[in-house]
């Protein structure tokens, strides 16, 4: 047995104490933490029958995109503060790190830690904890787990990080780009059984909100909510199907205050004869809330896979965004190649609230905020893109695509200001190479 | 001339039928495993990772053989290796399980068979022990 344990290839496993699953087990638990460090550094039992078993493994992405539309910014997600300029080879947007500490404690329980450092909403490279949970699973059928996770909205995986995961570059932008709020510290419950030739599996999760949005040179932070959610999933032998709701919610941003108590101000003053301030004021709430329904359908057949992703959300935002998204993709595998298309829109309206404003205060300061209330999100983005994914190792793939992106107005593209924008279309070209460890 | 040419040709059937069996390949397990025999679609969760227990509640040690992953994957899914691989980067790396054991030969793989009820492997038919139990067969 101990022959085998040495031949054993899952090199990531502490089996075999090489400088390289040294430096990996240094670098993870300095990030990860003393309370664990003290597993990590030293190999422990060989057999995955017998654990305890520590495991450090991780992924990546590094990858360069241009374009050349002047005034204009492409981000991949909305909690991006950076993103590809006009005229530059920008190597950040794409580009992340992701290192990852498994440990089966015994039959039954188990923890993860996983750290991603990418450019973040600070501009800054600050890795950040996206997983690190306790889980029990008693059978196959159940499994409960608590911390740090990510919700389950993607078809592809629970991430929007593992690039390696995913055929294309990266996930819809129109679609996915939009639900940065997407970890949660909680405790999500998952059960499993055999429905007809495949497996189901309902999840419910809940806990608090961690996440933000960068928009209108401002940075929204999420940490202050709660989430919950539902995902029910069917995997056959080539058909999957999941579908997933979410429901967010947040305090309100400051400004929402200051507006709700200028119009109830406004509604009062004799002068101005201006009730419908005051129905308005009373529709800002204290909390803003964001619903996510999503579907989404893979098919798999030999060497053929089409994806497809529809979303409803909404959000209370004042004055309340309605929007939907969706996304297709159709891929061919040739050997090591893979070529695909894919298309994906997203639309997202402001709720119609009117407020016939008193001449005095027309073109006034909060006749502009309430504007700017209504415009800020608003989002109406289509996505046609073509490419390849080489896979030219075991574990790394090179992917090559173009994007022709048509704005009607867009709150994922940023001006130079860092404004949303109005009007755009941008033909984007991306390489990337991703892997695993 | 008619008995060389039925010797020939009983000859060449022999070889190619002994080709073709060998390159059958055959799921494998401790001869007093509890699993008697897996249909495709059973083997399939087994080897995804969605099913981690035997029938009895046994917990499952999966292994992959290095050099036959690729055609095993082919033959139980239809799925090429570079699929499977970017499917277990879904899974590992969003906390659901953990990726197969894997061994560099069939013949590591039949010692820890043999040495583990919950292990599970696949060889060639040509490398079977006739020790493990074969619950099984996937032709080429």
């Amino acid at each position: 047995m101990a022959k085998i344990i040495k031949n054993i290839k899952n090199k990531n496993e502490f089996r075999i104490p090489c400088v390289k699953t040294r430096l990996l087990a240094a670098l993870a638990t300095s990030i990860l933490g003393a309370s664990l460090s003290c597993f990590a550094a030293e190999p422990v039992v060989a057999d995955r029958g017998l654990p305890p078993v520590w495991s450090v493994s991780g992924f990546g992405t590094l990858g360069v995109a241009y374009h050349d539309e002047d005034d204009t910014l492409f981000r991949r997600s909305v909690d991006q503060r950076g993103g590809v300029r006009s005229g530059h080879l920008e190597t950040r947007g794409d580009s992340l790190l992701g290192l990852q500490l498994n440990g089966q404690i015994d039959a039954n329980w188990s923890v993860m830690g996983q750290v991603v450092s990418r450019q973040d909403i600070d501009r800054k490279w600050t890795p950040q904890l996206t997983w690190g949970f306790v889980k029990y699973a008693p059978n196959d059928w159940s499994e409960f787990r608590a911390g740090r996770m990510a919700v389950d909205i993607y078809l592809d995986g629970d991430s929007r990080h593992v690039g390696y995961s995913y055929t294309t570059v990266r996930p819809y932008a129109d679609v996915y780009g939009r639900l940065t709020f997407d970890t949660f510290d909680g405790v999500d419950a998952a059960f499993q059984a055999f429905v007809g030739q495949g497996l189901m599996r309902l999840k419910l999760f809940g806990g608090r909100t961690r996440g933000g949005v960068f928009l209108s040179d401002e940075i929204y932070e999420m940490n202050r909510g709660r989430t919950f959610g539902a995902a029910l999933d069917w995997v056959g032998p080539e058909l999957s199907v999941k579908l997933a709701w979410g429901s967010m919610t947040a305090t309100r941003h400051p400004r929402m205050g200051t507006l709700a108590q200028a119009l109830f101000g406004l509604a009062q003053a004799p002068f101005l004869d201006f009730p419908q301030a005051a129905e308005r004021a009373t529709e800002i709430t204290e909390t803003n809330r964001v619903t996510y329904l999503g579907l989404g359908v893979g098919w798999e057949r030999g060497p053929m896979s089409l994806q497809f992703v529809g979303t409803d959300m909404s959000m209370s935002i004042y004055p309340g965004h309605e929007g939907w998204g969706l996304g297709a993709t159709a891929s061919y595998r040739f050997g090591a190649w893979k070529p695909y298309l894919s298309y994906s829109r997203s639309v997202i309206d402001a709720v119609e609230r009117e407020l016939s404003w008193p001449a005095p205060l027309q073109g006034g300061q909060l006749q502009s905020l309430w504007l700017h209330n209504r415009e800020f999100i608003r989002h109406d983005q289509h996505t046609v893109g073509a490419g390849v994914r080489y896979d030219f190792a075991d574990n790394a793939a090179f992917k090559l695509q173009v994007d022709r992106i048509e704005a009607k107005r867009s709150s994922s593209l940023l001006d130079d200001r860092g404004f949303r924008t109005g009007p755009r279309g941008l033909t984007l070209f991306s390489a990337t190479i991703d892997f695993v460890f | 001339m008619y008995r060389f040419l039925i010797i020939c040709m009983v000859s060449l059937l022999a070889f190619v039928g002994k080709d073709a069996l060998a390159d059958e390949l055959l799921i494998v397990t401790h001869p007093e495993s509890s699993i008697g025999e897996l249909s495709r679609q059973q083997a399939s969760h087994i080897f995804l990772g969605r099913l981690r227990q035997l029938p009895s509640g046994e917990r499952v040690t999966v292994i992959d053989v290095e050099p036959l992953r690729a055609a095993f994957y082919q033959r139980l899914v239809g799925r090429n290796l570079a699929e499977i691989n970017a499917y277990w980067a879904r899974l590992q790396f969003s906390g659901r399980t953990q990726p197969p054991l894997r061994v560099a030969s069939a013949q590591e793989a039949i010692e820890m068979v043999l040495d583990s009820r919950s292990a599970i492997a696949f060889v060639r038919a040509d490398q079977l022990d006739p020790r493990a139990r074969v619950v099984m067969r996937l032709g080429p």
